[in-house]
């Protein structure tokens, strides 16, 4: 997996068009859960492309500014969320070849997604308004409940390769995936990148409670970086799921960087429908069980791995 | 190598330049947001300059400990400083001319000891993997101490969430039963003369015999919260709340 310069203006073009195509299937899963399965292809196709045609609106849309807003916070805070997807890709291997593969990028991933904290409560406290700033406050009430857990899963596929370097989890899952023989892990890697981009059951800090929470004052580009971000992050959660439990590009047949996308889409897929299938979660509902029965299990699976890798 | 060695000089000094901006601006801010956010700025630049020294682990766990403990900080700071909105005049300097004379005493006395103290040369090369000898170091001869303060922070941080959420300390937020006529059941009652204490405990809470006793086995678990609260007296009858603050009705 040799470095090349230009995976660097690759990967933002890749992570888009993925973030685009996962979008536009959202979509036609809402669009026919709401008025049945698409008759025609044209029909089809309209739906699938509603996230582009709403794109092109809030690219034109008029800024809309609450009183008195910070609105510099804004900025930074909308902006930082696609910046954190894109810097936490830089170590997805990419089946042929990665941004860059430092022997830390397993913490690196973590510190880059890390910066949603910020960034989501800026996005929510800039615009001096009640509601936004409740959203921005639920996000640490979420990260808070899903971080340990979160940590404890990519800890544990770390010591299951002997290694934080990404290439290196990748290469010892040849022969068996560590989603295989770390199953509570994997569960609770998946739990967590639904977590880390406020998407399904954990979209209380953008829910439609609180009239959108943390984006309820975003219109316009902001609007579209938000949730563009967003989207980025939920791809670059779903796609390091891969090289950490599903073998990488390991598999039969196919090359690797087919492999990659394959798997990609499955995990995306199982995180986008997971939204249609399950309720909003409560955060002190869900604090309760990230603390009390995710984090022992969780932890209880890293000894489990330890103990294999003294041994063996 | 000389060319990289330039290239890192020159990050080096950017990275340094913006750390200290965004830590003058800190005290220029008057906004607590603003303040918590340009702290976690310069403390990101400190992490890339780590990065730049070759310690990858520990640049890398720099910023994500200052990302998530600034995030938890603007709360704090909001909750508990003046002007969290920055919608008033503020500061963030007090005693701005003793603090301006004690930081540049620093900041010289600092400055004077990079100059003056002799540099040991580091006899030893630089190890290929510091992450790896970071972890020996400290799993090794320092394991006790490690597994130690791991426990001790672990063991803080579950009971200060226990602590802090609401079914927590004050049990689980459903309204307790009503208590009824069950009053001369109660242990208060019948032990109340063979408890030699009881003589000093009385004047401090005289309405508790009286009307509510109840309550008074309430504040044997908790002795604090029987007396502090003044807008809900026990004499006026709700004692199955005495810590007047769970009751959702």
């Amino acid at each position: 997996m040799a470095d090349a310069w230009w995976s660097v203006l690759a990967l933002p073009v890749m992570l888009v068009v993925a973030a685009c195509v996962a979008a536009g299937f959202d979509a036609l899963l809402g669009a026919s859960a709401a008025y049945g399965p698409a008759g025609s292809v044209r029909v089809w196709g309209t739906r699938a492309a509603t996230p582009l045609r709403e794109a092109r609106r809030l690219l034109g849309q008029p800024a809309r500014r609450t009183k008195a807003a910070d609105t510099a916070l804004v900025r930074v805070g909308t902006a930082l969320l696609p910046t954190a997807a894109l810097l936490a890709g830089a170590v997805l291997p990419l089946g042929f070849t990665a941004v860059s593969d430092p022997g830390v990028g397993i913490v690196w991933f973590n510190a880059m997604e890390a910066l949603a904290w910020a960034a989501v409560w800026l996005t929510g406290w800039g615009p001096n308004a009640a509601l936004s700033m409740i959203g921005g406050y639920r996000f640490l009430a979420l990260g808070l409940a899903y971080e340990l857990p979160h940590m404890f899963a990519l800890t544990t596929a770390g010591l299951g390769a002997g290694s934080l370097r990404v290439g290196e989890v990748v290469a010892a899952q040849e022969g068996l995936w560590f989603a295989v023989w770390m199953p509570v892990a994997f569960a609770v890697y998946l739990l967590s990148a639904l977590a880390m981009a406020f998407w399904g059951p954990f979209d209380q800090p953008v829910g439609a409670d609180a009239a959108q929470g943390a984006a309820a004052e975003l219109s316009g580009v902001d609007r579209l970086v938000f949730f563009g971000g967003r989207w980025l992050l939920l791809v670059v959660a779903a796609a390091f799921s891969v090289p950490l439990f599903l073998g990488g590009g390991h598999g039969p047949l196919l090359p690797a960087w087919a492999w990659t996308v394959v798997k990609t889409a499955a995990v995306l897929a199982l995180l986008i429908g997971v939204r249609r299938a399950l309720p909003t979660l409560r955060l002190d509902r869900f604090m309760g069980l990230a603390w009390m029965v995710l984090l022992p299990l969780v932890l209880l699976q890293a000894l489990a791995v330890s103990v294999v890798v003294v041994l063996r | 190598m000389t060319d990289g060695g330039v290239w890192a000089g020159v990050v080096s000094v950017v990275l340094a330049v913006l750390a200290v901006i965004c830590a003058v601006q800190v005290f220029r801010f008057d906004s607590m947001a603003r303040a918590t956010y340009a702290l976690l700025g310069s403390l990101l630049c400190v992490g890339g300059e780590v990065l730049l020294l070759g310690l990858d682990y520990l640049g890398v766990v720099i910023v994500l400990m200052m990302t998530v403990e600034m995030a938890l900080m603007g709360v704090f700071m909001v909750m508990f400083m003046m002007n969290p909105g920055g919608l008033m005049p503020m500061t963030m300097v007090h005693n701005a001319r003793g603090a301006a004379v004690i930081s540049g005493l620093v900041f010289a006395g600092l400055t004077a000891g990079i100059f003056l103290v002799p540099w040991p040369v580091s006899r030893t090369r630089a190890p290929a993997d510091p992450t790896h000898d970071l972890g020996r170091a400290l799993m090794g001869p320092h394991m006790l101490t490690m597994m130690t303060l791991g426990l001790a922070l672990f063991a803080a941080i579950v009971a200060t969430v226990t602590l802090a959420t609401a079914r927590g300390r004050y049990g689980p937020s459903t309204p307790a039963p009503p208590h009824g006529p069950k009053g001369p059941e109660h242990p208060d009652e019948t032990e109340a003369p063979e408890r030699p204490h009881e003589q000093e405990a009385a004047p401090e809470r005289p309405h508790v015999r009286e009307d509510s006793p109840h309550a008074h086995s309430r504040e044997d678990l908790t002795p604090s919260h029987g007396r502090q609260d003044p807008a809900h007296p026990r004499e006026t009858g709700s004692p199955a709340h005495p810590h007047g603050r769970e009751d959702p009705s």
